[in-house]
């Protein structure tokens, strides 16, 4: 069955212009075919005998196909006749009654909001909620607090923090160690004297705590932690470390970093050395705060605020347990 | 460091490039002796005669085709096509041969050519020798299309392209020929594919082409007065498009207008921004705002002809509502 | 003396007869691929025509230049090209002319000098002009060969070309095959006024030849082909001939703008290669046993490679992306 247009498949046969058997000659024609179009007529490209015919008027077939074979002699095989089969027509698919028990279309739908509850969509740039996702803060604190929308990442700094009674998934949690002071205030002497640096003592809690992080939270250490300091004794402001746990002793120093929009994992707040015994600072999930108190002569209390959404309490535990044994006893911390 | 006028730093260029290969040649009407209607080519057939500097008849399918088959047969010419609406005359000759012979030939015949032409209105030429076309023939796979914005880019861009193995564009604004600019004495190339980021800023990312780089950077001039600090970029090449300097930029700033002289509907910008938007998505504090020429064609009367452009103040009024958050559509 | 240039000669005309039956067998399997429904989209046949395409090649050399057209096989092979790459582009195989880029209407053999087929009717003036521009200015000898059909005579930017052609002395000549129908359409519905008219306008010589007479279509290219190079040109070449199959491969059912009688007056009458054949033989310079057997040579040679095309591979999934711009 020849190709004969731009878009055609198949043909149908409409007749044999010769019989089986015939001699055919170059140019003769050789049977008529139909196409969507018209009905052409095909003729021999090659001279011999006809001796087989493999498909009858009325069948369609498709392109490529072999019809028919024209051979140097004459002779006809036996058992040749009409093997193939037309295309068997396609059932007409009988249409489906349109089911008429759906609604109609979509047009009806009043706004459909995007969240499962029965609250309206919120409307944010997205950077502002790609930044809010990632701070863990829910937008719509942000229209409780009636800020207009769309919202855009400045409306984020503008949320008020959050007061005592927490909203059910802010439950913001506590802990307390103890631990006695003077193993590690001999520590600091020694290693300012190592290092002839000022500033050992709150490096050095910041890399007991990074360290009681990595082992105890983020064990699969892979992570990047950022710890931030403060120490209202000395009075300077807050620096970021970058895993001080992971420098060498007198190296602390250089991993730090300019606080920036970055917001560290871990915020150590050291009150020590001051009449301040507690502190509540705003939790958001993902970061924890370790204030560090005095309580009697010789002993400090470590106290960890966290969200129990984010961090169980039993790691919690063994996080602050951790933290408050290096400090208890720095020298193992370094073996 | 000298300062020299865009069409003084084309000059250079081509007489640098074709005292360095003799198989550069100049094709275009009243090219030689008359140096284009712009004065731009003056001097050069002096220096390099009328074998080489040759004037045509006005037949720009014919020349422009001429120039397919002598690229492909081992010269470099430059096509000068007089005014940037003449492109529609020969974009068989540039979009179906020289676009396409290295592609259709499986990478074995090569088409080093160069087409240079014009753009950008108000300048009373009415609507047949006032149109911004560089759209239409970026969008065409096979071709180049550079956009120098000053002189130094002219120079260092058209070099760049007169090298190139491949059929490059290169788009000069007409307003800009007697426009100065500092240019190195020694010869440079600016590379096809890299933009370049005029001022640093921190809010809002001014992405523009052609004369529309002067006027985001005045623009961010008076936006700085604001309090508000704009990044300007030029891409110098809308292909190879460097995306990823305009990405970097508005991931830093989270909002970006993109300003160009062709039509607003169906063009430069709007491919630009789409990039944007597609790339920088979580990044964006504002939707991404597209500036090109009003969606009519060029009117003659001077009172009409200056409200099709984007303008300084037209930028600054959109940068200032993009920082507001004061950008958007009812849902 | 006679007797060497005769001898030499006699290899020339059994050149031109070979390129000529190269040809037309290469169609016979190529409309077979298409009938066949093997091969993909649809192609031209040149069967009819092959005087023209062999005349003028046999007078050029493997560094001049040709610019083909739709209709682009018998340029092809006359211009050097082998079946096996031929095949292999017609049916999008990697190892085509052009890695299966380009097809039957892009074809182009750059080694041998064929800057390409050209879908676009009339596109390729401008490209052979500029050609014979490069072999001016580049000062290399080489002529190119423009060649198109009496359709592309309706094409403007014939004219501008052969203008600039004649302005600066190129040295390309342009053969128009007049096969007396563009298309669905008869060359006096399309083409007013005097064919060569045209060119002389320009102050180019057009000279008119039978086109299916090889032997005077290629003593012709060889007159204008020398003269060209020494810088003599441009020129002009009118070849009247015939095409024996329709448009494309398509065109089948074409009564309705040819008739039966015409076509099969020419294909009995005036077919190139049975008239040269038949020169030849009573020249006593070959036998037609001879002439049979490089005919069933050459038929042998085509099927291989259509079996080898057939079976060759398409270029790989992630070439699709490469050649958009050169290195």
């Amino acid at each position: 069955m020849p190709a004969l247009g731009m878009a055609q498949d198949t043909g149908v046969i409409v007749s044999w212009r010769k019989a089986l058997g015939d001699r055919v000659d170059i140019s003769d024609p050789l049977f008529d075919v139909e196409t969507d179009k018209t009905t052409m007529e095909v003729e021999a490209a090659h001279e011999g005998y006809l001796t087989e015919i493999r498909a009858d008027a009325g069948a369609e077939i498709p392109v490529g196909q072999t019809i028919a074979i024209i051979a140097a002699s004459g002779e006809v095989p036996a058992g040749t006749g009409v093997d193939l089969v037309p295309d068997t027509p396609k059932e007409p698919v009988a249409p489906t009654a349109p089911n008429r028990t759906e609604p109609p279309a979509v047009r009806d739908r009043p706004a459909a909001p995007s969240t499962p509850s029965a609250a309206p969509t919120i409307s944010a740039s997205p950077k502002a909620k790609f930044e809010a996702h990632r701070r863990g803060i829910d937008l719509r604190r942000l229209v409780d607090q009636g800020l207009p929308q769309p919202f855009h990442v400045a409306d984020l700094d503008r949320l008020m923090p959050e007061t005592g009674t927490a909203g059910p998934s802010l439950q913001a949690s506590l802990l307390t160690a103890n631990f006695a002071w003077p193993a590690f205030d001999g520590f600091i002497v020694w290693a300012e004297e190592k290092t002839g640096r000022q500033d050992m003592r709150l490096h050095t809690l910041a890399a007991f705590a990074a360290a009681a992080l990595r082992t105890e939270v983020r064990s699969d250490g892979a992570d990047s932690l950022a710890v931030s300091v403060m120490s209202v004794e000395v009075g300077a402001a807050e620096i970021i470390l970058r895993d001080p746990d992971l420098q060498g002793l007198g190296d602390v120093a250089e991993s730090a970093e300019e606080a920036g929009d970055a917001k560290p994992d871990l915020t150590l707040i050291d009150l020590s050395g001051t009449r301040l015994v507690a502190y509540k600072p705003a939790i958001w999930p993902g970061h924890l705060t370790i204030n560090i108190t005095d309580d009697t002569e010789d002993k400090g209390l470590a106290t960890l605020h966290f969200c129990e959404d984010d961090l169980s309490l039993l790691a919690a535990a063994r996080f602050l347990d951790n933290f408050a044994a290096r400090i208890a006893e720095p020298v193992v911390q370094l073996l | 460091m000298r300062e020299i006028t865009l069409s003084q730093a084309v000059n250079e260029a081509i007489a640098e490039e074709m005292r360095r290969d003799p198989g550069v040649i100049v094709l275009g009407e009243d090219v030689a002796e008359a140096g284009t209607p712009f004065k731009i080519l003056s001097g050069l057939v002096e220096e390099f005669g009328v074998d080489r500097i040759v004037d045509t008849p006005i037949s720009e399918p014919g020349f422009t085709g001429i120039a397919v088959g002598a690229a492909m047969t081992g010269l470099r010419p430059i096509v000068d096509i007089m005014f940037g609406d003449f492109l529609f005359l020969v974009m068989d000759q540039l979009c179906n041969q020289a676009a396409k012979t290295h592609y259709m030939s499986g990478g074995k015949l090569n088409v080093p050519m160069v087409l240079r032409t014009n753009m950008g209105a108000t300048r009373r030429s009415a609507a047949q020798h006032s149109q911004s076309l560089h759209a239409l023939v970026a969008h065409i796979p096979g071709l180049k299309v550079a956009l120098p914005s000053s002189a130094y880019e002219a120079k260092g861009l058209l070099k760049s392209a007169i090298r190139d193995n491949n059929p490059v564009v290169i788009i000069e604004d007409k307003l800009m020929y007697q426009d100065k600019a500092p240019v190195p004495e020694e010869p440079y190339l600016i590379p096809l594919g890299e933009a370049h980021v005029l001022r640093e800023g921190r809010d809002i990312t001014l992405v523009a082409t052609s004369s529309m780089v002067q006027v985001a950077n005045e623009a961010a001039d008076r936006l700085s007065g604001d309090g508000i600090s704009a990044e300007v970029i030029d891409p110098r090449s809308l292909v190879p498009l460097d995306e990823d300097t305009i990405l970097r930029s508005v991931k830093k700033t989270s909002r970006a207008i993109v300003i160009d002289e062709g039509h607003q509907s169906y063009g430069v910008t709007a491919e630009i921004a789409a990039r944007i938007a597609e790339k920088a998505f979580y990044h964006l504090d504002a939707p991404v705002q597209r500036m090109g020429a009003m969606d009519v064609p060029v009117p003659f009367s001077p009172a009409l002809e200056d409200l099709t452009v984007p303008t300084a103040e037209k930028v600054v009024e959109r940068a200032r509502k993009a920082v507001r958050g004061a950008l958007f559509h009812a849902a | 003396m006679v007797r060497e240039s005769q001898a030499k000669n006699t290899d020339s005309y059994v050149q031109m007869y070979r390129q000529m039956v190269r040809i037309r067998s290469f169609e016979d399997n190529a409309n077979q691929l298409y009938l066949s429904g093997k091969m993909p989209g649809l192609t031209h046949m040149y069967s009819g025509q092959e005087a023209v395409a062999v005349g003028i090649c046999e007078a050029l050399e493997k560094t001049d230049h040709i610019t083909s057209t739709h209709r682009g096989h018998g340029h092809c092979v006359a211009k050097g090209a082998a079946f096996k790459e031929m095949f292999c582009e017609l049916l999008g195989k990697a190892e085509g002319y052009c890695r299966g880029k380009g097809g039957s209407m892009h074809i182009a053999d750059q080694e041998n000098g064929n800057l390409g087929a050209n879908a676009i009717v009339g596109g390729s003036a401008g490209i052979a002009t500029g050609a014979a521009l490069s072999a001016k200015r580049l000062g290399t000898d080489a002529v190119t060969v423009c060649f198109f059909g009496d359709g592309a005579l309706g094409q403007g930017l014939l004219y501008e070309t052969m203008n600039m052609a004649a302005l600066w002395k190129l040295p390309v000549i342009y053969a128009c095959e007049n096969n007396l129908y563009g298309e669905y359409t008869h060359v006096s519905e399309m083409a007013a006024g005097d064919l060569m008219a045209r060119a002389r306008a320009f102050g180019i010589e057009a000279v008119e030849v039978d086109g299916q007479d090889v032997l005077a279509v290629n003593r012709l290219a060889q007159d204008l082909v020398a003269r060209a190079r020494r810088g003599k040109g441009p020129f002009f070449m009118l070849l009247n001939t015939y095409r024996f199959f329709g448009h494309h491969v398509g065109d089948i059912n074409r009564g309705y703008y040819r008739t039966k009688e015409e076509e099969a007056g020419w294909k009995s009458e005036r077919d190139p290669i049975a008239n040269f054949g038949a020169w030849l033989v009573e020249q006593k310079l070959v036998t037609t046993d001879e002439l049979d057997d490089m005919t069933d040579g050459i038929k042998a040679e085509a099927e291989a490679a259509v079996t080898y095309a057939l079976d060759a591979p398409y270029p790989p999934a992630d070439e699709v992306g490469a050649h958009v711009y050169a290195a």
